[in-house]
């Protein structure tokens, strides 16, 4: 038998039927009425951004002088895994028991957590995840803990209404959620509420955090917020974050 | 006068450099700065808001211009952000203060270098800081903004600040001046009369003066969403009306079609907290609302960059004539295309 290549993870390159063969597949729409010239259109493009020997595999006239694609092409690029650094919250979590615990021995009342999908955002599914009572992928939501008045504002909550929410309730920690915008308004929804909270001067008595799948703890960083969960994240992570700091940043 | 010269001048402190939208410039200027000062024989400190110096842009995937330090400068960062730096630093404080890249490090430049800054978050944290900078031997701390959040340009923070602006803002000339010019004007509202300002200084609440001078507070928690309460307490007798914190759309709409809009002044902290639409913010003034402000923000310079990383450019001096007009008596730099 052939020795079997090893992946090199300072060279790494798309997989297809075999290993660096680059391969990728695509898929996306041009304006242009569906024929041969359509195709080709499509081909010069891939090979505009960089793919070796693309190749329309699949093309479907939408109507209305539209022509949606399947291109297959041969990436030319490589990353050095091994340099990858992603910055997380960088902490041990607790279980669920393990918070209510530290609730109930170190901060002696209940912690009130205001939720929403701010600004157009009508995707709950991050926020109900993190805030439900059943949870997600069997982790109970923070509705479920003892000790946290969780309160869940729903979807495209304004910037302004979540801010009064948090007041009313003396909220210790505000959770934002972006799940699909266009065009980055999430990044200035999310900052817009960062700066809505200095000009009241509550920036200091909350924690902020940020979630949702383009959301990362680097990016969390550079919006003003003092955390950011991603995908993978779930109400334990988020309420550990939460408890620590709050005994951390002396807000009890 | 160069800008550097104005700023050695007079000898301000702290300096925020706020951007009106991501890719407007803001490390571009800060870049400028730090080359000026150091042709000046200015000693700075350095700061920010949000991330600077690392190669790629979190958000667009674009490229950002790196930061080179010079040896002297003071520099405080986040630590993750300060191990991926190549200058060589002599750590003089570790703060306390955590951010999401570590806790934030005050350090002296050993030998010059590429540096990646992250500073704290919050206004409060940064005032701190920007205190020790100035404590260990910065003339004058530079305060890089993040994205397009401003908070840290307020008065109570920073001494002055420079606005960085630019087409990323719009495809269309005329917005990015209307967009900017929005800014400008709520930065340089006039100061409300001492005496006035006394008065609002001593309540330090949201609340109603009256001709007699007598005050009313309004029982309400914050005036985000105050504004229908405030608007059924202003009447003939209504001379101000003091907001303290955030001003909204809605909060201005709830304004909208009181009677006694003309008779009164509605006075702000400062530029910073005012979240209006521009259209809802000059339906208002064309009824007749005035706008005057506890504490006037000092804009020492607008720096424009022509390019969005979109794809489209502006004339570098079609820009910066019409900007020059719209704004007079400000400094103006196209700080991409070249500086003063």
């Amino acid at each position: 038998m052939e020795n079997i290549q090893k992946v090199d993870l300072t060279k790494v390159k798309p997989y297809g039927d075999t290993l660096n063969d680059g391969m990728v597949q695509m898929s996306f729409t041009l304006p242009v009425p569906y024929g041969d010239e359509a195709k080709e259109a499509a081909r010069q493009l891939a090979a505009k951004m960089g793919f070796d020997d693309p190749a329309v595999v699949y093309a479907k006239d939408l109507g209305v002088g539209y022509t949606y694609f399947i291109v297959y092409g041969k990436c030319t690029h490589t990353v050095d895994y091994t340099a990858i650094e992603v910055p997380k919250v960088d902490m041990e979590f607790m279980d669920r028991e393990e918070v209510e615990q530290y609730i109930e021995e170190n901060i002696k009342r209940n912690v009130v957590i205001v939720g929403a999908c701010t600004g157009t955002d009508a995707h709950t599914v991050g926020i109900d995840a993190i805030m439900n009572m059943k949870g997600f992928d069997g982790n109970f939501g923070l509705e479920r803990y003892k000790g946290i008045e969780a309160i869940n504002m729903g979807s495209q909550v304004p910037n302004e209404e979540l801010i009064a929410k948090a007041i009313e309730t003396k909220a210790d920690a505000i959770l934002v959620s972006q799940v699909v915008t266009q065009k980055d308004v999430h990044i200035a929804n999310l900052t817009q509420l960062v700066e809505m909270l200095e000009a009241e001067g509550l920036r200091d008595k909350v924690i902020l955090v940020c979630g949702g799948p383009r959301i990362s703890h680097e990016l969390a960083q550079e919006l003003g917020y003092d955390a950011g969960f991603g995908a993978g994240s779930y109400a334990n992570h988020v309420a550990t974050f939460v408890v620590k700091q709050i005994v951390e940043r002396n807000l009890i | 006068m160069r800008l550097i010269e104005t700023i050695k001048h007079n000898n301000y402190e702290t300096i925020s450099i706020i951007g009106l939208a991501k890719n407007a410039g803001k490390t571009v200027t800060l870049n400028y700065l730090i080359e000026e000062a150091f042709n000046f024989n200015l000693r700075i400190g350095i700061t920010s808001t949000g991330r600077d110096g690392e190669s790629t842009d979190l958000v667009t995937q674009t490229e950002k211009p790196p930061i080179f330090v010079t040896e002297g400068m003071y520099v405080a960062t986040a630590k993750k952000a300060l191990l991926l730096s190549k200058a060589k630093t002599e750590i003089l404080e570790t703060t306390g203060i955590t951010t999401a890249m570590g806790e934030v490090i005050i350090v002296r430049v050993r030998q010059g270098g590429y540096i990646q800054i992250a500073g704290p978050v919050s206004g409060t944290d940064m005032k701190y800081v920007a205190g020790r900078l100035k404590h260990y031997g910065a003339e004058t701390v530079f305060i890089d903004g993040a994205i397009d959040r401003k908070a840290v340009s307020s008065p109570v923070i920073t001494d002055a600040c420079i606005i960085a602006t630019g087409a990323v803002l719009s495809r269309d000339i005329k917005k990015v001046l209307e967009k900017t010019a929005h800014t400008v004007e709520c930065y340089t509202l006039k100061e409300v009369d001492a005496p006035v300002k006394e008065i609002f200084e001593k309540t330090d609440k949201t609340c109603i003066l009256k001709e007699d001078g007598s005050i009313i507070v309004p029982n309400i928690k914050t005036n985000i969403m105050g504004g229908k309460k405030i608007n059924t307490l202003i009447d003939e007798e209504t001379t101000h009306v003091f907001v303290k914190g955030a001003i909204t759309s809605s909060f201005l709409k709830d304004l909208k079609d009181n009677k006694y809009l003309r008779g009164i002044k509605l006075i702000i902290e400062d530029g910073t907290k005012i979240f209006t639409d521009i259209n809802v913010w000059n339906e208002l003034k064309r009824k007749g609302l005035k706008v005057e402000t506890m504490n006037r923000i000092n804009v020492l310079a607008v720096t424009l960059n022509p390019i969005s990383p979109a794809g489209y450019f502006f004339d570098s001096d079609t820009l910066k004539d019409r900007m020059e007009k719209i704004l007079p008596g400000i400094k103006i730099l196209d700080v991409v295309s070249g500086g003063e």
